[in-house]
Order: C-alpha cells, then structure tokens, then sequence
C-alpha cells in the first residue's frame, strides 16, 4: 500500500476515536430484554424536559455530579448503649470543614484562601499529588457573614470548587462558575468556612467508572455495554439501581439495604451470576469500598426521583411545570427518599437478625459440654459458671424439653443404671458419662446430627400446604415447580390485564427469574446459615420470594427449613414415609431405596419409626398433612 | 536517501501517538453543590387556614356502549393447581371490569389527587379487612388512609401470598398460612398518587388494587358505580378518577360548597379501557 | 571511520554482557519479586534458566567477539581481494556438533524437571500416598477464583475418594473467593477446574502455570518453602475482566487452623458468634 494511503487511513481511524467519550444518564437507544430502560418514556416532550432539568439540578449531569444536601440528612442519635451520641448519614458525600482567611487573587477568576482544614484530608496519604487528586474539582460550600457566601452574578448563584490545595501551606486556590469579574476577589468574613462537599463522591465515582459502569450503566440501570453486548441470552442481567431494590440484603422485604449489605455484595461477589469479588478494591482503593458504596446510593436515589418526577408530572399536568417539579422533587427527596426510604434505623441492630433457637440451644450446650469435659472435673468451677444452656441441660429445669428431642449422646451422658430419664443428675455423674459418650465425637458431627433431625422437619415444612416452597422450587428443590410453567401476570405499568410473554415468574424488573435450584449448593446470597435464614424469613427483595415469618412463626421453625435447605446438595432431597433417606438429583438413584443411608454415621435412620414421626410435627399442629403419622 | 533516513513508517508511527494522546485529556469532574437553602421554601398544603364549611360531592361513573362480558379467569373446577380449594365450588370470575345496573362502572377510585386545607383528622384508623377466599381476593379495590393496618386474611385452606408493589411505600411480600382469620397487619407510611396493585405470586391470577390516602377524601364506586365522598373542605380540589384498565380515566377540577352537595357524573366509552 | 565505529559497536555488547554479569549479584538484578521462587521445583526452574542464560552468555560473548574481531581484521586492508573458499568441511562439522551437543545436554538436563512439573505416574494411583495432600479445588470463573477446600481434618486415602470429592458438594465443605491457603513446606495438590472459559492459574512466586480448561479438572502440584502471601493472576485472556482477575495465594504453617476459622465463619448463623471473630460479625453501619 503507498504510504500516504496508509497515513491518510491511520489519520482518519485516529481522528474517528479523537475525543474522550461522552458520559450520560440517557438511556441507551436498543430496548433490551422487554425490561423498563427508559423512566421518562410516555411523557411529553416539554414534560420530559422539565423532569431532565430537574434532576439534573439534582443530581447533576453525567459528567459534572451533584452533591444535594437535601439527601445526606444527618440524624445526631444519642443512644445509651454507645458511648457519646453517633451521627448517621443517609449519604456520605464527604464533608470536610474549615475556616478560611487571607483570600488573594489567583488566576483567571479564581483566588487563593488560606485554610484550616484538617492535616489528613482524606483516608489516603499525605502526598499532596493524591490529595489533589481526589478533590480537586470538588464542591466547596462557602459559610458564613461574607456577602460572597450567597452571591450571584447576572442571576446565576455562583458555585466554588477546588482547583488547587497544598497541604503544607494549606493554601487553597478556589475556582468560580461563573467566572467573577476580572480583579474581584471575595473577602472572607471572620468566622467563615469553607466546607468541602464531595469528595467521597467522586472517589466513588472514579471506581464506579472504571470497574462497575460498564455492566451496571453510568445510570446504574443495569444497562452498561457489557450488559447489553454479553447478556442478551444469559442470565442475570445486572442489577438496576434505580428502584432501590436490592437483592441480597439483611432487612425486611422491600426495604433498602444497609451499608453492610452493599459491601457484602460488592465484596464477596455472588456467586453463580456475573457478579464477581471485588475484595480487591478493600485493599487497593484506601477507603474505595465505602466510596463506591455511598455511590450506589447516590445513584439509586437519583434513579427514584427520576421515576417518582415522571410519576407525579404524569398524573396530572398541574404538576409538570419546573416550579412544580422543583417542590414535588423537595417533597419527595424528603419523604419517600430519605424518611421512608433510605434514613438508617435508629438502632445499631438494623439488620434481621435470628433470636437464639431452641435447638440452637441444645446444640451450644452440647458442644459446649463435649468440649469442656476437663473444666467440669474442677471442683472449684461450680453451678453458677456453667453456661446458662448447659445448666438448663444439666437440670433439665426446662419442662418443655422432652427426652425424644435430645440427641442419642445427650440421652447416653443422661442415662445411667437405665433409670428414668427425667432424674436430675449430679456433675460427676454426669462428667462420667460425658466422658463415656466422648468417643471422638466432634461438636461438628453432633451439629450434623442435630440438622438431620432437624432437616426432616424442614422438609416437613418445605412439601406441606402451609409454606407452598414446592410450587416455586419443586418437590426436590430443583427450581422445577409448577409456578414455572404457569403464565403469570403482568406487572408493567400499563398492563394491568395482560400476562407475561413466557411461562414462568418474572422478577420486578421484568425479566424472567428462575427459582433457585436448591440441589446446586450455589446460593447467590451467600450460604451461611445466616444468610439461608434471612432468604426464609425475609424473602428476596424484588422477586416472588417471599417473606415466610409469618407462616413458620418461630426461628425454630425456620432453622429446620434452613437446614433442610442447606442438606439438599449433600444429603438429596426427600425423605421417605420411614424416614429413610433417599437421593434425588445429581447425587441420586432415581429410586427411593430401603437401604439405610451409609454416609454420614451422624445420621439416624429409622430404627426409632413412628414416635418420630410423630414429634417431628411441624407446628402448629393440622392433621390434614401430616402423612407419617403410622395409625 | 539521508544519510540516516528516518523510516517514513516511523514518522506516521509519531503521529499517531501524538494524535492519540490528545484524545485522552478529559477535563476534571466538577462535583457540584447543591444547598437547601438555595432553593424557595415550600409551604406545605394543608395548612391552617380556616375553612368556611364542609360539602359532599356525589356521583356515578358509567361505561357508555355495549358492557363487554368478561370471562370467568377460572371456570369451576378447571383449576390447574390447589384444585382442591381454588373453583372448587364456583368459578373465579374475572373482577377487573364489574359493570352494575344501569351500565354503572365499580371499582373506580375517586379521590382527591391533594390533601386539601382543613381535613379533618380521622379520630380513629378502624383496620380494614383484606380477605382471601376461593383463591381471589375478597376486597378488589380499596382505599385505606397511611396509618391504618390492613389485616390480610385467608380463608382458604392452600396458602397465599400477598406482593404489594407500592410507588412511594415500600413494598410487602409475605406468605399467609391457610384458614388465618386474624390476619396479618400491613401498614402504610406515605400517601401514594395513584392506586398500586397487590398481587399473589402463587396463585397468579389473583390481583386486587389499592390506594393509601394520606386524607380520608377518596371513595371506591361500589353498587352500580356510584360514590359519595362526605365533609370534604370547601373549595376548588382537583379530584382523580382511575380505573385499573385505564390508569388514570379523567382528573376533574370540582367546586365544592359549604354544606352543598356536587355531583360528579361522567360516563367513559370502550376506547379508553384495555379491555381483555 | 564507519569501520571503526562498527567494530566498536560489536566490541561493546560482549563487554558489556560481561560487565553486566559481574555486577548483577552486587546490584541484586534478578527474578522480580523475590528473587527467589518459593517452591523447590521453581527454584530449580530458576536454576536452569540461569544455566540457559549462562550458556546463551558465553555463546553471545564468543560470537560477538569473534565478529569484532573478524570485521576488524578484515576491513584494514581495502585493497586486498576476496579470498575464495570452497567451504570447510571440517568447520561445518563443529559447529553443527557442538550445539546440538548443547542443545542435547539442556534437552536431557531438563527432563527431570518437566516430568515433575507435567508428567506423573498414573499407573499406580490408589497405592501413591499423594492422594492425601489434596488443598483444595479451584474455579476459575470470569472473573473471581472460587475454592472449595475439603472439610477442616478430612484425609483422603484413595484417588476414588479424590475424583468422589471432586464430582460434588460435600458436608463441611469450606468456600471461599480469590483466597486460597496452602500448607507449608507440604506436598500440596490443586484441582483446577474452569466454570465458563479458558483461564490460567498463575502465581509467579511459585513458578506454577496451568491452565483452566472448560470440562477438565486438572491437578496441579507443588510444596512452597516460604511463607507468606503470593499473586495469583489469570494468565489466559478470558474476557473483559481478565487484567483484574487476581487472587492470593497464602502459605501458611497450620491450614487446618485457618480452614476452621473459615468454616466458622461460613457456618455463622447470626446467633454463636464464630471462633476468632469478633462477636459482631456484620458491622453496625446503617
């Protein structure tokens, strides 16, 4: 090829790519996935525009963000049992404060002002290039008598930002928008400060930009190239922020999430979807984490006004000039954003958090009394030291322990010169048996133990009319109920009569969602027993799982459930009328088989029939399904 | 040819660094702030402001044409699932389009779209009933003021659940065990603009629709599609008509006198409902 | 004078070579990181790359030299006319035989290395006691590494038990992402498995490279020597992420101890707080 060809190519490809790319909030131009990608479709043009404007006086445009006060409330708790009261933010934008003194000019509209900031501005390092780095560009908010404070120049308030700061001389050039006539430079007033707002923001996002925007959109919609390049036939699609519904949280359905929520998210990826660990930024990004957290929020918030402006300019025309939009965007930040919707709780516990269990109980005593047999041979450690649960056990002073509940070991260490169960026994006796009973058994294998027994009944619940799990995750927990080949309703706005395109359930984002398949042993929320429990008790946050609390009722109920669940990958999945176990799914015979399972010595088969079946059931107590009843 | 030429190759090469460089300076991100005190202090509604006397407004929502029949969403004892319980004994018919004597169309909210200044307090929030029988639920459209608990029932033998999809609240998803008659309380924190829907995920067919009302000035037409709406404040309000399959019908400026009573009549044709 | 510039500039690289390999150990120019690997077959790994680099060095500076001085023997006289050669026999005969003698002796010397590194002896499995130095099975997956570690004390006897374990989940499995601990100055075996595309398992320090192909559970050997943290970075371009898909690699002396506190803390249940942890496991931010 002649080398001006080649040239004129090169330039041209280069000239083509010349210019950094344009961030922007507007939706992208192909619908994808039937989802809802655009909050502003259906309203006029002269409607549209005005909620644009408005939001973007929110929240600011893709490229220069928006820090509004009106979201990072700050509630100042005083609670006994904290030391000293606690501020909580709905959203940490960074806020840094310091009085200022000694403006001198700068250039080209801005001036210099001495500060008294504090010496570690941010979480990372002194070096003044990285503390540039992070602030400048930054808001400055200017407090105080000085008239500059609220100025304006040809109407426009002006804005502050930070161009420059040496942290040695603590010495900060401040930039104006508009630029203030040549030669002017504001005076300061005595006790005037100047408060930096944002930082935090833009530190987050920096790292949003670069590691999350472009599966979750700079919207946060969901809708980021990757997304829409990767995704069109495989599932899940990234989660869109702007309904503020999250998931994989600790609180009750519908709620935000807490900080703790996001971060686990973030940090521990979920497994079996897309979203991978990002543990990394912990240690790379000093404070990136929180960063990136804060402008999750940020973003979700921003996507709620946006689709609340468009509601309430929708149903009535009254309501879409700017002056209206302006008081309903106030009104509705307030109430529903930060009141209803994001305020933290006012206890430190926010999350759901389980009550100790009655099994969980006798678990802890046991371990506990397997692993201490040296500390009960000490005469000196008496009554009043033993764990509460222990002693309970010890004594059995609860009358509502029966013995068909205890475990065989518990009933061997309680057993002796085959008497009646129910006498009370001496420690040394009792240290005797324990020591007995103790044949390298671990506290693991009697907690294995415990959850067999405990999953029975959880399978128990997960087949009965009560907790109708089946319908959704299928008889043997594969995600094959029979919800999934129903045709459901559907939830888009506007088609009120109308059903989804295909069998199956639909999430609040209109995109199809499969119950999870519960043999895997993947679970997206995490897999501790924790996190099982809050699936159960709380449901899923945007999806048709639901809340099971008030059926189940007490978290002993909803342990056995947890258990089963999580036996389901190594244990299969049901339990023959005997009790027997058998295996389905991937582990499996297709049949159910007779034969005692050999696995696991933990397990009891059934050489106990009917009186088991009879206490293990499920409360409260309908005789219409309990099937194992033997007559 | 020079003596050290200089590959022409290599000099293009120069270039097009040097233009790709320039393309990656981005000017600095600008955060922006934005202070409350910035914006005009807005005078909440609903104020102090006496009121001279309170009025009625009164009326009837008809469908102008030829009522559609809406089949039955189940016919007895087709159903797929907890056949045992849902259309066993009668068929689930199809609430969304309930058409009264004289063409008098039901379950459309009338509400006013503000609160308006002088509302009366509620001296009591009685909580209101939201049963479940024969897998449909028992009260289709309702209105229910913030505050005020509404004990979902099920008087069904299967289990139901119930998916509220609120805008402004947050929304509710929980399972209600079989044959509860005390119910389970669910609340409402914020008014909503428009009625949302409720839905049950196990049984898909089940939806009713509700509005949380932050005044007591909202009524379901009931009994042929009327409705009457008593003590609302004199004055001009603007009053919301909605339907489910038409979202928003009409949204109507009323002029309400002291102790007099204004009707409300307006009559809506096939073209403005999605009919199934 | 360009003959004199010539020959200098072919005198300077072998000196320069020389130069450079007598002041390396003083400067501590080396492997990156290091210098040194962690494991006994990296640092023999390292000692046949010095070995290769020693030979290449002599071979450099001969043959350099031997240019240098053949350009400046031969271009002094410009007068003086080509000389004619009919070819040697016996020159070609050397310097055919003497590198491929090279190229033989690095050959054989490597050998033992190789087989150690990718080849091991299949045949008699269920006697080879290795089988109960299995660590752990890696995922890599776009773009995290996922490990399940065996049950905290659980031994493996036979390669049957190995492939059972590796077929499915079993109770007391321990999870965990981008982290994995190996034992010290143990035997350790990896199974390497890919959840979606070709990836590479690669921890420098440890001079180990495999890759991750889709369908295949591939095992993987190694001691380290050292304690400490290493990199663990994907060395197979497998999508958008692949320049972040970094992991640890830990060598730590008690792994049992450390699987336990991972077990705890995977069996948290909101109520018993883990051992080793603190009581509040998920922090109070609102």
């Amino acid at each position: 090829m002649r080398l001006s060809t080649l040239a004129f190519l090169m330039l041209s490809v280069v000239a083509a790519g010349c210019g950094s790319p344009q961030l922007t909030y507007a939706p992208p131009e192909r619908d994808i996935g039937n989802a809802t990608v655009d909050q502003l479709a259906g309203l006029d043009p002269t409607v549209r525009e005005n909620v644009t404007n408005e939001i973007e006086a929110a929240f600011g445009t893709a490229s220069n963000p928006v820090a509004w006060d009106r979201l990072a409330v700050v509630a100042v708790e005083s609670n006994p049992d904290l030391v000293g009261s606690r501020e909580i933010r709905v959203l940490d934008f960074g806020v840094i404060q310091g009085t200022a003194a000694e403006t001198t000019q700068g250039w080209q509209g801005s001036f210099r002002a001495k500060i008294a900031w504090p010496d570690h501005l941010t979480s990372r390092s002194d070096n003044a290039m990285e503390i540039n780095d992070t602030i400048r560009g930054v808001g400055l908010q200017w407090i105080g008598t000085s008239k500059w404070a609220g100025a304006k120049v040809d109407d426009t308030p002006v804005r502050f930002w930070v161009e420059h700061y040496d942290p040695r001389t603590h010495q900060l050039t401040v930039g104006t928008s508009p630029q203030l006539p040549q030669g002017t430079t504001p005076n300061v007033g005595f006790s005037d400060t100047f408060r930096l707002v944002g930082h935090v923001l833009k530190q987050g996002r920096h790292i949003f930009l670069r590691q999350c925007m472009h599966c979750h959109g700079v919207a946060g919609d969901g809708n980021g190239p990757t997304a829409r390049n990767t995704f069109l036939k495989m599932k899940p699609w990234p989660r869109d922020y702007r309904q503020g519904l999250f998931k994989f949280t600790s609180v009750k359905f519908g709620s935000r999430p807490t900080r703790d929520d996001l971060k686990r998210t973030i940090r521990e990826g979920l497994p079996g979807t897309y979203m991978p660990s990002f543990a990394m930024l912990e240690h790379d990004e000093d404070g990136g984490l929180d960063a990136v957290v804060e402008y999750v929020r940020w973003l979700s918030m921003r996507g709620q006004l946006e689709s609340l402006l468009a509601d309430s300019a929708d149903s009535d025309a009254s309501n879409a000039t700017p002056e209206a939009l302006a008081k309903t965007a106030v009104e509705e930040a307030d109430v529903v954003i930060v009141s209803v919707g994001w305020k933290p709780a006012s206890t430190p516990q926010a999350a759901i958090r389980p009550t100790r269990g009655r099994w969980a109980s006798i678990d802890a005593a046991t371990a506990w009394l397997l692993a201490n047999t040296n500390k009960l041979s000490d005469q000196s450690f008496t009554d009043d030291k033993l764990p509460k649960d222990v002693l309970r056990l010890v004594t059995l002073s609860d009358e509502s322990l029966t013995t068909d509940e205890l475990p065989d070991e518990i009933k061997l260490i309680l057993q002796f010169k085959k008497k009646d169960f129910l006498t009370k026994v001496s420690r040394t006796e009792l240290l005797e048996h324990v020591k007995l009973a103790n044949d390298k058994k671990s506290p693991e294998h009697l907690r294995d133990f415990l959850k067999s027994v405990s999953a029975r009944r959880g399978r128990d619940w997960f087949l009965s009319k009560d907790t109708p799990c089946k319908d959704c995750h299928g008889d043997t927990g594969r995600g094959d109920g029979p919800q999934t080949r129903a045709l459901q309703e559907s939830k888009r706005p506007g088609e009120a009569g109308k059903k989804y395109e295909l069998p199956g359930l639909y999430d609040a984002w209109h995109r199809p969602l499969r119950p999870r398949n519960l043999q895997s042993g993947v679970y997206r929320g995490g897999r501790r027993p924790l996190d099982i429990y809050r699936r159960v008790s709380q449901g899923i946050t945007g999806t048709p799982m639901q809340s099971f609390k008030t059926v189940l009722i007490t978290d002993e109920n909803i342990w056995d459930v947890v258990n089963y669940v999580l036996s389901i990958p190594t244990h299969g999945a049901s339990f023959d009328e005997h009790g027997h176990q058998y295996h389905t799914g991937r582990n499996s015979h297709a049949t159910p088989s007779h034969a005692h399972s050999h696995e696991h010595p933990a397990d009891k088969p059934a050489d106990k029939p009917a009186a088991d079946s009879k206490t293990t059931k499920p409360k409260p107590t309908k005789s219409t399904k309990d099937k194992k009843t033997q007559p | 040819m020079m003596r050290f030429p200089i590959p022409p190759p290599a000099a293009t090469l120069a270039l097009f660094l040097t233009l790709v460089g320039c393309g990656e300076q981005a000017p600095p991100v600008k955060i922006g702030v934005r202070v409350s005190s910035d914006l005009a202090e807005n005078s909440a509604d609903g104020g102090t402001g006496k009121v001279a006397g309170y009025g009625t407004l009164t009326g009837t929502i008809t469908f102008s044409g030829e009522a559609p029949t809406l089949a039955a969403i189940i016919a007895l004892g087709m159903a797929k699932r907890d056949s045992t319980v849902c259309a066993k004994d009668e068929a689930i018919q199809d609430d969304s389009f309930v058409i009264g004597d004289g063409g008098g169309l039901d379950n459309v909210f009338v509400y006013l779209a503000k609160k308006p200044r002088g509302t009366k307090s509620p001296e009591s929030l009685e909580p209101i009933d939201f049963d479940q029988k024969n897998c449909r639920f028992t009260n289709h459209a309702s209105i229910v003021h913030v505050g005020q608990d509404v004990m979902v029932k099920n008087s069904d033998g299967v289990s139901h659940n119930t998916h509220t999809y609120p805008k402004r609240n947050n929304g509710d998803n929980f399972a209600v065990s079989p044959n509860n008659s005390t119910g389970v309380a669910v609340s409402f924190v914020v008014a909503e603009n428009r009625p949302f829907r409720i839905g049950c995920d196990i049984h898909g067919w089940m939806q009713a629709w509700q509005l949380a009302l932050d005044h007591p000035y909202g009524r379901v037409t009931t009994d042929g599609g009327k409705f009457t709406i008593e003590s609302i404040p004199a004055g001009q309000h603007r009053v919301v008509i909605w339907h489910e399959l038409a979202e928003i019908l009409e949204t109507v400026d009323v002029t309400i006198e002291v102790d007099g009573t204004t009707s409300l009549n307006k009559a809506f044709d096939a073209s403005k409902f999605k009919l199934p | 004078m360009s003959r004199i510039f010539w020959c200098l500039f072919f005198t300077f690289w072998p000196i320069a070579a020389i130069v450079v390999c007598a002041i390396a150990p003083a400067m501590d120019w080396g492997f990156p990181g290091n210098r040194e690997a962690a494991t006994p077959l990296g640092q023999r790994i390292d000692d046949l790359f010095y070995l290769i680099l020693g030979i290449v060095t002599v071979a450099f500076i001969g043959t350099m030299g031997a240019l240098a001085y053949v350009l400046w023997k031969g271009s002094k006289n410009e007068d003086e006319k080509g000389w004619f050669s009919h070819g040697s026999h016996n020159l070609e005969v050397i310097w055919t035989i003497v590198p491929s003698g090279i190229l033989l002796f690095i050959a054989l010397y490597q050998i033992d290395v190789w087989a150690i590194y990718r080849v091991r002896d299949y045949e008699n499995r269920d006697a080879d006691p290795r089988p109960t130095h299995l660590v752990a099975e890696v995922t890599a997956r776009q773009f995290e590494w996922r490990i399940r570690y065996p049950a905290p004390g659980k031994k493996f006897k036979t390669y049957k038990e190995v492939k059972d374990w590796l077929a499915r989940p079993h109770a007391g499995d321990v999870y965990a992402v981008n982290k994995l601990f190996v034992p010290l100055n143990r035997e350790t075996l990896i199974y390497l498995k890919s959840g979606d595309v070709q990836h590479a398992f690669f921890v420098p320090d440890l001079r180990v490279k495999q890759d991750a192909m889709p369908g295949q559970s591939i095992d993987i050997w190694f001691t380290v020597n050292r304690a400490g943290k290493f990199n663990l970075t994907c060395a197979e371009l497998c999508g958008w992420g692949h320049y972040k898909m970094r992991g640890e690699v830990e060598a730590v002396e008690d792994l049992q101890a450390q699987l336990r506190r991972l077990k705890s803390l995977q069996d948290y249940d909101g109520v018993t707080p883990p051992e080793g942890a603190p009581g509040e496991l998920e922090g109070a931010t609102p």
